[in-house]
């Protein structure tokens, strides 16, 4: 009961300050609303990005035909696809097997050569070729292009084929995705971490009467378990208007459980949350305040993208958030399936939870 | 019950008062801190310092306890000691018959605690009533919201609150409207005793008598026993009881009157007196009257005086000395001792002993 008071007082304390609600909540619509006029990704630049990197692509060979008694034609294709610089090919024998290598990340895309292949280029009628591409990754689709549609120019000269017996298409449901689609994952886990982050590292800090309700029967443990819960509570709130906004707004829609995704940001905001109330804590000065949420948001976003240490992303908890928000959102997975993507945030989140509890109760600072 | 005797020797209190319950006991309280510190080459220095030693005092259910002293006496250690805050390195607290050291969160719910700054005390963007219902509910957490309210309303209004008020956010309220928010704060789950740190520093001089009427208020209709600390004099008038801190140590402890009685004569009746131009040659010549026992300046022109007896004979045995002295008097009037004077007439006596013993100590 009395928990409940201390969450409600802390609610009721961010919700006086309206500055910082304005802040955390319109400035990541604006950015997301930015990246929606954007529109499409692409360009010269990811033609650049694409070049020389290796491609694992899958191919079906769904061809049941005979043409030219000489060759088996769709055979010679795919030598000469997996002949292209920095290609790996990968054999499947039905769509759906390429399919769930995909969905692994195994291959970036697969192509599939349709039935009828041989026949029609034999007969010099066109003939098409298929292919997909993994729309998470915003290379594999110009890269995959690249490819087949040198392996196609190399085919015809190679087999004397002068015509456009040839051509190549990628599915219809795979377009190139847009900068909201590519961007979101990325967009709402950083937000909401850095966002709890930012209001948490204040909490402690600027609650300038909290040594007065410590001495009321409340305990130091409610305390700051209650300014946990509220804070996590606000950022399930920025967490459900970045879900919906883009979702009913921006044209954001994806195949997973809308709903999944917003339960899943619970854990990056208890991270954030939990990171900033333990920095509060430490802190004797608003100011100091938010040197440690800048001096946390640098080691979480920098040394924990793995970029410079190695691994690190496996400690930090912003890869976890992203990784497993694509694989609800865009892969359909269920949340239940999601545990090895939670409990590494739960756990980092518990080490400060527990650290802020430890360094709260070591405070003196009598009134 | 053995019991350590209080350093000085003070009187405990007799009669009727015994029987009634003592709702705030210290014996024998000290207090001290050690820091370290650090200084080349790599040294680490300890040092430890005392605060506050051998301290003893007591009130009982119902009393206005003034706790005075300089600044640096000591007294919000004290104050922390009770609330359970600091923790002395000898003695015994108890706060309603609970032992403060050993059973803190017992006695928490018995004191409210109003402490020196409203930076730390009240939460400035909750209005009035939002603030005490909050830290209502951290006591009363299985009472209900109307209820909590209710009493807020009820403790606010006797600290003279309009329901307009009430609902101001505290970041708008002035100085002893903060205050008194404060106070209220402390009052609002109902404690056997409120204990108020320096609750008149800060404050002009009509919102300082507000504020302790308000809690001469609180103490009547409520009953609720109450200790106030202070550097300033003027609270003494409104307490039953008193303690003079001095260096971390107990001075003076008791009944302001008896105090007041013990050191000076004549139960502290003594004659004001206003003359045209006050200079040190008349108050000196005033003093060397037989009669008189001390002279005090307490205006521009005007001085009290003390005296064996204070009656007509004296009156006129100093309009004599004026008219002798050829000094026209403005005002003569009886007066009595305010805790004022007698602080500066045992301050004064204190010096005069002290040098003595120097004195004596070092013939010269
Ligand atoms: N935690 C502490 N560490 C060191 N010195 C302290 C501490 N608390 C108080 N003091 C010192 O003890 C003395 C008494 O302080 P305090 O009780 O605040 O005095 P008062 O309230 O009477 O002005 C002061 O000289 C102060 O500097
Ligand atoms: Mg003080």
């Amino acid at each position: 009961m009395r928990f409940i008071t201390l969450v409600r007082k802390e609610l009721a304390s961010i919700w006086a300050d309206k500055q910082a609600l304005a802040i955390v909540f319109v400035l990541p619509l604006v950015a997301m609303l930015a990246l929606g006029l954007t529109g499409q990704v692409g360009g010269k630049m990811i033609d650049n990005l694409a070049a020389g990197r290796t491609t694992n692509i899958g191919v079906v060979n769904l061809d049941t035909s005979v043409g030219d008694p000489r060759y088996v034609l769709s055979e010679e294709f795919i030598g000469i696809l997996g002949e292209q610089s920095s290609v790996s090919i990968t054999r499947y024998e039905t769509v759906y097997a390429a399919n769930v290598s995909l969905f692994y990340e195994h291959i970036i895309g697969f192509v599939v050569i349709n039935d009828g292949f041989e026949f029609n280029v034999s007969a010099h009628l066109p003939a098409f070729v298929n292919f997909y591409a993994d729309a998470l990754y915003i290379l594999a689709q110009p890269l995959i292009a690249m490819k087949v549609n040198d392996a196609i120019k190399d085919f015809k000269v190679a087999y004397n084929f002068t015509e456009d017996e040839i051509n190549f298409d990628s599915d219809d449901r795979y377009q190139i995705p847009s900068a909201v689609f590519t961007s979101w994952p990325m967009v709402i886990s950083t937000v909401i971490m850095a966002a709890g982050l930012m209001l948490a590292t204040q909490s402690v800090v600027g609650d300038n009467p909290i040594m007065r309700v410590s001495l009321t029967p409340s305990k130091r443990f409610e305390i700051i378990s209650a300014k946990v819960a509220a804070y996590t509570l606000l950022e399930m709130a920025e967490a459900a208007v970045l879900v919906a906004f883009p979702y009913l707004a921006l044209g954001l829609n994806f195949p997973g459980d809308p709903f999944s995704a917003w339960l899943f940001c619970s854990f990056i905001a208890y991270c954030g949350v939990s990171m900033g109330v333990f920095m509060s804590t430490l802190a004797t000065t608003k100011l100091q305040g938010s040197q440690f949420f800048l001096l946390g948001f640098m080691v979480l976003f920098i040394l924990g993208s793995g970029v410079f240490i190695q691994g690190l992303d496996k400690v930090f908890p912003m890869g976890y958030c992203q990784d497993g928000v694509k694989l609800i959102a865009y892969k359909g997975v269920s949340l239940l399936a999601m545990w090895d993507y939670i409990w590494p945030q739960i756990a980092f989140g518990t080490v400060f939870y527990v650290a802020a509890f430890i360094s709260f109760k070591m405070k003196k600072g009598a009134i | 019950m053995a019991r350590a005797a209080p350093p000085g020797g003070f009187d405990l209190p007799t009669g009727d008062r015994q029987v009634r319950r003592k709702i705030i006991d210290l014996r024998d309280v000290t207090v001290t801190v050690s820091s370290t510190k650090f200084s080349l080459p790599f040294k680490l220095k300890r040092t430890i310092t005392t605060i506050v030693q051998g301290v003893s005092f007591h009130s009982y259910e119902g009393e206005i306890l003034g706790l005075i002293g300089e600044s640096g006496a000591g007294k919000s250690t004290i104050l922390r000691c009770i609330t359970g805050q600091m923790k002395p390195s000898r003695g015994t607290v108890s706060v309603a018959g609970i032992d403060v050291v050993h059973h803190k969160n017992e006695a928490i719910k018995r004191f409210g605690y109003v402490p020196q700054l409203e930076l730390i005390s009240v939460y400035d963007h909750f209005t009035a009533l939002e603030n005490v219902y909050y830290f209502g509910k951290m006591y009363l957490s299985g009472v209900g919201d109307e209820q909590i309210k209710q009493r807020g309303k009820e403790v606010l209004s006797i600290l003279g609150f309009k329901e307009a008020l009430m609902g101001k956010k505290a970041k708008y309220l002035s100085g002893g409207e903060k205050k008194r928010v404060s106070i209220a704060i402390g009052m609002v789950h109902d404690p056997e005793i409120l204990l108020l740190d320096e609750p008149t520093t800060g404050l002009d001089i009509s919102l300082r008598i507000q504020v302790l009427n308000y809690l001469k208020n609180l103490n009547k209709k409520l009953g609720i026993s109450v200790v106030i600390v202070s550097h300033d004099l003027e609270i003494a008038q409104y307490c039953t009881r008193i303690v003079l801190l001095e260096k971390g140590r107990v001075i003076e402890f008791g009944d302001p009157e008896v105090l007041i009685n013990k050191l000076l004569p004549c139960e502290g009746r003594a004659i004001k007196l206003e003359v045209a131009e006050l200079n040190e040659e008349i108050i000196d010549s005033i003093r060397s009257l037989p009669e008189v026992k001390f002279v005090i300046k307490t205006g521009r022109n005007d001085v009290k005086i003390f005296a064996e007896d204070i009656d007509k004979v004296m009156i006129s045995k100093v309009i004599e000395h004026c008219d002798n002295i050829n000094i026209p008097i403005a005002s003569i009037t009886l007066d009595r001792a305010d805790f004022t004077s007698y602080y500066r007439i045992r301050s004064k006596l204190e010096k005069e002993k002290n040098q003595t013993v120097d004195g004596s100590a070092q013939p010269s």
